[in-house]
């Protein structure tokens, strides 16, 4: 063989060795999962997003958020994620299984949120802290998301969106700070993060 | 006649015809440097102080481009495609010419290959921006800009790979094993990435590892070997001396080969994958301090004795610190790879230090090595000015330093408190990390000083405003045939 | 399923087998035989084994080598 062929066969060896094991077989052995399904009740987990839901996930794609949260709890022997309230149990493959892409993040500049919707449902709060971080935690460093606010002149009567917002953050008097459809659909996808349902392969703690 | 002519006159005939496609990728790359640095600058900035440049100045609007979310995924695709990438292929482009002793043919191809990557670089950037990025990390540029710089890939790599082909008989170095594994890795590893993410999007477990298989051997089987591959070629040519063991670099690279690419599952540990996937993974970090320390011991032997010479050559300086720099980052990755202290550093600065030893420490610093050795060449003068040089070194030598020292210490902290679930996330963890954080934009500034001094100094080389050499000439011109 | 699997992890011990035949080979062939003169293939007449092929700009090596001679020598 000359020098060529032989190394491209080196090259080309090596380089299928680890092709064949971190993305071939990945694929076939767990690439078509399936959901868990309830027989008596017929839920089926992980939960279908809403079509809301799924667009806020786009928007939370489009906004960066993975550069400081994390979608994925550790077991108890790799970190204390349980023990501080981001999850009653770790996340396992078939979490992800409708998320393409899965958000899984690998900064936790800010908390994990995995579970976020079952920690902090409250829409009002997702806006507000969206609109301002730092007017419910003053020493946050994340950034305002301002821009999928508007700030407009109240017309009539305020509208039942409107953000309610303390003194130095307030709008001008006046006006109002509501939500774009953007924004609603990214605090849609934020309260469906949920994982706290059993799965075969991941129970719920015993009480 | 002097016996070394006509060695000197083909050389430089080589070095004319890269000289359109390598100082164009340079300018690029030099381009894309600044423009990430400045990405990075604000991002750091912001990550301490939310509210800086949230609106457009002096004006009331708020603009998402200007969000964090969107700045720091800039800044990484700036730095990794327009800056590393470019510069790689500059220096992969003149290094094979060299190496196989032939000329560069249709180098008008390879040019044209250049302004593409950068009109696909600048419509990705762009699009991030605009919040068309897809949040996959390494792998935020739209579709069809991976399409084009595909184009633009195999344009450049064929003609590369056409004068391996036709080399000049004799023996091919380990530079060129290197350079030849790179060209052919980085395709199979991007359009893999590609298709199972972007095009035909797999479900979600899947997707994370091939994710991250692909991210780590951006580095490992993309920038290091081009990195390693410089490093072997410019230690010994600078000095003078032949690499001190050639058995080692052989052994270097093939168990560089065979380990590097199954390291990406290290960077889900803990993650929702099946175990075995994460023990394969660890192992072969692990395993990869054989082909580092192997490497380590060749560039430090062919040194000994020759250390004077770092004091005397800016190629030799930033290369070295390079080589340095890869085997602590390496012997470092290896240590975040071990379960109990990624339970510590996982999803800590601790973990952005680490990407920035690898990235700019040891890669980047080679490749300014590169660029030193190489533009003279192709321009025909010498670098102008001592003390930009100097400046460059040292501004970015501290920079990175300092950058590396501040985020290890703050994400350290910031570990070890998350492991503590009676320390509050807010405001325990996010105060203590602040600091770190103000530090690491201290670190950007010194890094953006060194950048601009560089780019100053490129341009006037560009220019013509290059130094004559007076005395002995470290280059030749092309030279008509009776001398 | 099965079937998949074997497949796989037949053709990774069959690679592992031939990475291990190939160096046999090579070893065998002589190919490591010579190793050393490839280290030399960088240099030339030109620029041969001995000879420091990049400087600061306008450093003179000689002068700056015999001037830290001088002045270690005026320490003395």
């Amino acid at each position: 063989m000359n020098r060529l062929t032989t190394l491209f066969l080196g090259f080309f060896v090596t380089f299928l060795f680890a092709w064949l094991g971190l993305v071939i077989i990945p694929l076939i052995s767990f690439g078509q999962l399936e959901p868990q399904v309830n027989p008596d009740t017929g839920e089926s987990y992980p939960v279908v997003r809403s079509g809301l839901a799924e667009r806020g996930k786009q928007v939370y794609q489009a906004s960066g958020c993975i550069y400081c949260h994390s979608q994925q709890v550790r077991p108890a022997s790799g970190g204390s994620d349980i023990e501080r309230g981001w999850g009653p149990r770790r996340t396992v493959a078939r979490d992800y299984m409708y998320d393409k892409p899965p958000l899984l993040g690998t900064s936790r500049t800010g908390p994990d949120l995995s579970n976020i919707g079952h920690r902090q449902p409250s829409a009002k709060w997702h806006h507000q802290h969206l609109y301002a971080p730092q007017s419910i935690s003053p020493d946050s460093i994340m950034a305002p998301y301002r821009y999928l606010y508007e700030t407009r002149r109240i017309q009539g009567a305020p509208s039942p969106d409107a953000l309610e917002l303390p003194a130095p953050y307030a709008p001008a008097p006046g006006y109002e700070v509501v939500p774009t459809e953007e924004a609603k659909a990214l605090v849609a996808y934020l309260q469906s993060l949920d994982h706290t349902y059993a799965l075969p392969e991941a129970p719920l703690p015993k009480e | 006649m002097m016996p070394g002519d006509n060695d000197a006159q083909e050389r430089a005939e080589i070095d004319a015809s890269c000289r359109g496609p390598v100082l164009l990728f340079f300018a690029s790359a030099v381009f894309w440097l600044l423009a990430g640095t400045l990405f990075g600058l604000v991002s750091s900035l912001k990550l301490h102080n939310p509210y800086f440049l949230l609106k457009l100045p002096f004006t009331d609007i708020y603009l998402g481009a200007l969000n964090f979310g969107r700045v720091r995924p800039a800044h990484l695709n700036a730095v990794a495609y327009g800056w590393a990438s470019v510069v790689g292929l500059g220096v992969c482009i003149w290094l094979m010419a060299r190496l196989c002793r032939v000329r560069l043919r249709y180098p008008g191809v390879v040019c044209a290959a250049g302004v593409l990557w950068n009109v696909g670089v600048l419509s990705g950037i762009i699009s991030i921006l605009l919040g068309h990025g897809t949040s996959v990390e390494w792998m935020e540029f739209p579709s069809y800009v991976t399409f084009i710089l595909f184009v633009s890939y195999a344009m450049i790599s064929v003609w590369a790979v056409d004068m391996f082909v036709h080399r000049k008989p004799g023996h091919v170095y380990v530079s060129q094993w290197y350079l030849m594994a790179a060209l052919f890795w980085f395709p199979w590893l991007y359009g893999t990435a590609n298709i199972l993410i972007n095009i035909t999007p797999v479900q979600g477990a899947v997707e994370g590892i091939v994710n991250w298989w692909f991210g780590h051997n951006a580095l490992g089987l993309w920038f290091t070997p081009i990195g390693i591959a410089s490093a072997y070629y410019f230690i010994p040519k600078v000095i003078g001396r032949p690499v001190h063991s050639y058995y080692l670099s052989a052994f270097g690279f093939w168990s560089l080969a065979l380990f590097y690419s199954w390291n990406g599952g290290h960077h889900l540990i803990g993650g929702p994958i099946p175990a075995w996937v994460i023990t394969a993974s660890v192992v072969a970090s692990i395993m990869m301090i054989i082909p580092v320390v192997v490497t380590a011991i060749n560039h430090h032997m062919t040194l000994r004795g020759h250390f004077e010479m770092l004091k005397y050559s800016p190629t030799l300086r930033f290369v070295v610190f390079g080589a340095m720099s890869y085997t602590l980052a390496s012997l470092q990755g290896s240590s975040m790879a071990i379960r109990s202290v990624n339970k510590i550093t996982h999803f800590t600065h601790y973990t952005i230090g680490h990407s920035h030893l690898g990235l700019y420490a040891f890669y980047t610093m080679i490749m300014f090595g590169a660029m030193y050795y190489i533009v003279p060449r192709l321009t025909g003068s010498e670098w102008r000015s001592s003390v930009l040089i100097k400046i460059h070194f040292w501004a970015c030598a501290y920079g990175i330093i300092t950058m590396v020292v501040v985020l290890s210490i703050g994400g350290l902290i910031q570990g070890f408190m998350l492991n503590d679930p009676k320390i509050p996330f807010y405001p325990n963890i996010i105060n203590a990390t602040k600091p770190y954080l103000i530090g690491r934009s201290v670190s950007g500034i010194m890094l953006t000083v060194g950048h601009l001094a560089f780019a100053y100094h490129f341009l006037l080389m560009l220019v013509g405003m290059g130094r004559d050499s007076g005395g002995p000439t470290l280059f030749n011109q092309p030279q008509e045939e009776n001398s | 399923m099965w079937i998949y699997y074997t497949a796989i992890v037949g053709s990774i011990i069959l690679m592992g087998g031939s990475a291990l035949y190939a160096i046999y080979w090579a070893a065998k062939g002589g190919q490591f035989a010579n190793m050393e003169n490839g280290a030399r293939v960088i240099f030339d007449a030109g620029e041969p084994v001995g000879k420091v092929t990049d400087l600061f700009p306008g450093l003179d090596l000689e002068k700056e080598r015999a001037r830290k001679e001088a002045k270690k020598k005026r320490k003395i």
